[in-house]
């Protein structure tokens, strides 16, 4: 029993401890009074119809349907809907994040209702769009037909959880298709996915995104580029490009290290970049990685010669592109389309009133646009690895085996003992026998024929000798060895000490030479 | 057939196989289809430890042959000359298995025709009729030739 409480206590602590992770849809219409021509001409029944019917599509649940005004209320249908009261934009977001929806869409004319609090209102509302709360958000300006005397109104995608990202894309790429007179308004975050670099020389560049490097050779690489812009309606004018840095991904087990991280682009000022258009300045960007070399300690060299010789290195290029917040500015075509000076204006032509304020309002007061730029290079490990392996353990055997011959000839030089033997032979006459080293050789005719090697009182024959059988050796008995077809009689005689010494003082006369002795 | 004759035309016959096999490993070569396709990505170290493994082995079965041929009745020389063709028929092999790749494949076909010359300069002085060697000679070009045409079959063209 205690041991299923304490489970029970502990799972339960688990389940608070754990992060709100988001469940759920909500569609939120704005029901205050300036709402109220837009239900009464059916628009707000049909747009919410619309999303009802995106958010019913996809696998995230509940889906629950709210109005606002100064506080939310979850309501059955659109018909339940009771339309009155002020526009509080930032209640209707605080109800969203405070009950953990995923994802929440906003309808609304964008009017504060009560006159003296629409600016703060708005501005709170901005607030917590930019809050970590809210991880993306997209605004959709639908215009009016210009004779209804109605100004357009818009529609938020608000992505909450990050968990359900894709479900969020399918749903604002839907309502985009699906929704004439709109645009889609990517507003957060500006700084991701927003700007990219394009090489100047395609092919070029290709070719040379893998270049091959050997083991010390510097790693000095430049490019052309140019920025591209992923905005759909924004402009950046004057911004910087701050910081470029270069972080070589190495892959888990890589032994190769870089001398320095230099990086340099030049010009760091971006003046003009249209939406979808790419930069007219042409950036260079030089880096230098130094010397590239494998990691000189032994585990290292000895691992690199026991795998595959080849790394592919990602260069982590970032450049940062800072952008003050007055400088994201939407395009004449875009404001001219969708956005009037004055309410009075907005309502007459059915266009959202100051909404080129919005980028004002939406980014941060300097936007810094990571622009990831990651070219590979391909690194060969050196040839000499071959010395490591198997160089060292060849080495080391070759070692073992030297070594073994050295005391194998010093143990036999121990073993003097054994009987010393001289050569007759008998046959061919001409021949004359000598043992040379332990083997037995015969001179026919200036030519020398190895006939076997002396072991003790054994006699081995050599290569191509017949028999091939060892013989025991006795002194002064005859034995009849072939080698290539001619026989061979000889007889073996024990050498007498004296005979030996001789022999070993011819040895030393040849190593001392003739030396006269003087008697003193 | 007495031991002596039938050894070497054995090595006549081992030695125009090797040569059409390597003639068949340099042509893949110069066509960037090596036969053991991830050469590029074996380990140094194995690459070379193979290297060495069969040189080894060839100096074994080297002097398995220096022995037999000894008893056949060659000349030390002419067999010793037998051994460097058995050890270079094997590790020029090898390499062309491991290390050839595109690069290389002239210096490794100028080290082929080197090798050819040698093995047919001492299966001249091995096998003792004109005749035969000639027979030999033109057999193992032919065989080369075959190879270098049927492989061209299979190769993709550009």
């Amino acid at each position: 029993m205690g041991f299923a409480r304490c489970i029970g206590i502990i799972s339960l602590f688990f389940i608070l401890s754990q992060p709100t992770c988001g469940q759920g849809q909500l569609l939120l219409i704005d029901r205050s009074g300036s709402m109220k021509a837009y239900y009464e001409n059916g628009l707000i029944n049909e747009l919410g119809q619309r999303i009802n019917n995106l958010m019913q599509a996809q696998n995230l649940t509940p889906v629950k349907l709210g109005a606002f005004n100064s506080q939310v209320q979850i309501v059955p249908n659109i018909a339940n809907i009771q339309v009155n009261g002020p526009t509080y934009l930032d209640a209707a977001i605080d109800y969203a994040i405070d009950n953990h929806y995923s994802l929440v869409w906003m309808v609304t004319d964008n009017i504060m209702h009560r006159h003296g609090e629409e600016e703060g209102q708005t501005h709170a509302f901005y607030d917590r769009l930019k809050d970590n709360a809210v991880s993306r958000v997209v605004i959709f300006p639908l215009k009016q037909d210009p004779g209804t005397r109605k100004a357009g109104i818009i529609v938020y995608a608000l992505l909450l959880s990050a968990n359900a990202e894709g479900i969020f894309r399918k749903e604002i790429n839907d309502f985009a298709h699906l929704t004439p007179n709109t645009v889609l308004l990517p507003m957060k975050p500006l700084d991701r996915e927003t700007i990219e670099t394009t090489f100047v020389d395609r092919e070029h560049s290709y070719k040379k995104s893998k270049p091959i490097y050997e083991d010390g050779s510097l790693v000095k690489e430049a490019m052309e580029l140019r920025f591209k812009s992923k905005f759909e309606h924004l402009r950046i004018t004057d911004a910087d490009i701050v910081n470029p840095r270069v972080a070589p991904e190495f892959s888990k087990n890589s032994l190769l290290v870089f001398e320095r991280d230099n990086v340099k682009i030049t010009p760091t000022k971006i003046t003009e970049l249209g939406p979808h258009n790419e930069t007219v300045q042409v950036y260079r960007v030089e880096v230098d990685l130094g010397k590239i070399t494998l990691k000189r300690d032994f585990v290292s060299l000895w691992r690199a010669a026991l795998k595959d010789p080849n790394e592919e290195i990602s260069l982590d290029l970032s450049f940062s592109i800072n952008v003050p917040k007055e400088n994201f500015q939407f395009t004449e075509t875009f404001l001219r389309d969708y956005s009037s000076e004055t309410t009075e204006m907005a309502k007459a032509q059915g266009k959202i009133y100051d909404l080129n304020g919005l980028p004002l309002l939406v980014a941060e007061n300097s936007t810094s646009i990571k622009v990831p730029h990651k070219p590979k290079i391909h690194v060969r490990y050196p040839s000499w690895l071959v010395f490591i392996f198997p160089g060292i353990p060849i080495g080391l055997i070759a070692l073992v085996i030297a070594g073994g011959i050295v005391a194998w000839r010093a143990i036999k030089r121990a073993g003097k003992g054994k009987p010393q033997w001289s050569v007759d032979v008998k046959s061919p006459p001409q021949g004359k026998g000598l043992v040379k080293g332990g083997w037995v050789v015969v001179n026919v005719d200036g030519k020398q024929n190895r006939l076997g090697q002396i072991n003790g009182n054994t006699l081995v024959s050599a290569a191509g000798v017949k028999p091939k059988e060892s013989q025991t050796i006795k002194e002064g008995e005859s034995i009849i060895l072939t080698l290539r077809r001619q026989d061979y009689a000889l007889i073996f005689r024990r050498m007498s000490p004296p005979e030996e010494l001789t022999r070993q003082g011819k040895k030393e006369k040849k190593i001392h030479g003739n030396r006269s002795t003087t008697k003193i | 057939m007495e031991t002596e004759a039938r050894l070497k035309y054995s090595l006549a016959i081992v030695l125009s196989l090797f040569l059409t096999f390597d003639s068949a490993l340099v042509w893949l070569a110069a066509h960037s289809q090596p036969l053991i396709v991830a050469q590029d990505t074996i380990p140094i170290g194995i690459k070379w430890l193979i290297l060495f493994g069969v040189a080894i082995m060839s100096i074994g079965i080297a002097f398995w042959a220096h022995r037999a041929f000894l008893e056949g009745g060659v000349s030390p020389v002419d067999t010793t000359w037998v051994d460097l063709i058995i050890i270079g028929n094997a590790v020029l092999t090898v390499i062309a298995l491991l290390f050839v790749e595109e690069s290389f494949w002239i210096l490794f076909a100028i080290f082929l025709l080197l090798l050819f010359l040698f093995s047919a300069f001492v299966l001249r002085k091995l096998l003792n009729g004109a005749k035969s060697w000639v027979v030999w000679l033109i057999a193992t070009i032919v065989l080369c030739l075959l190879v270098v045409i049927l492989i061209s079959t299979f190769l993709p063209t550009e």
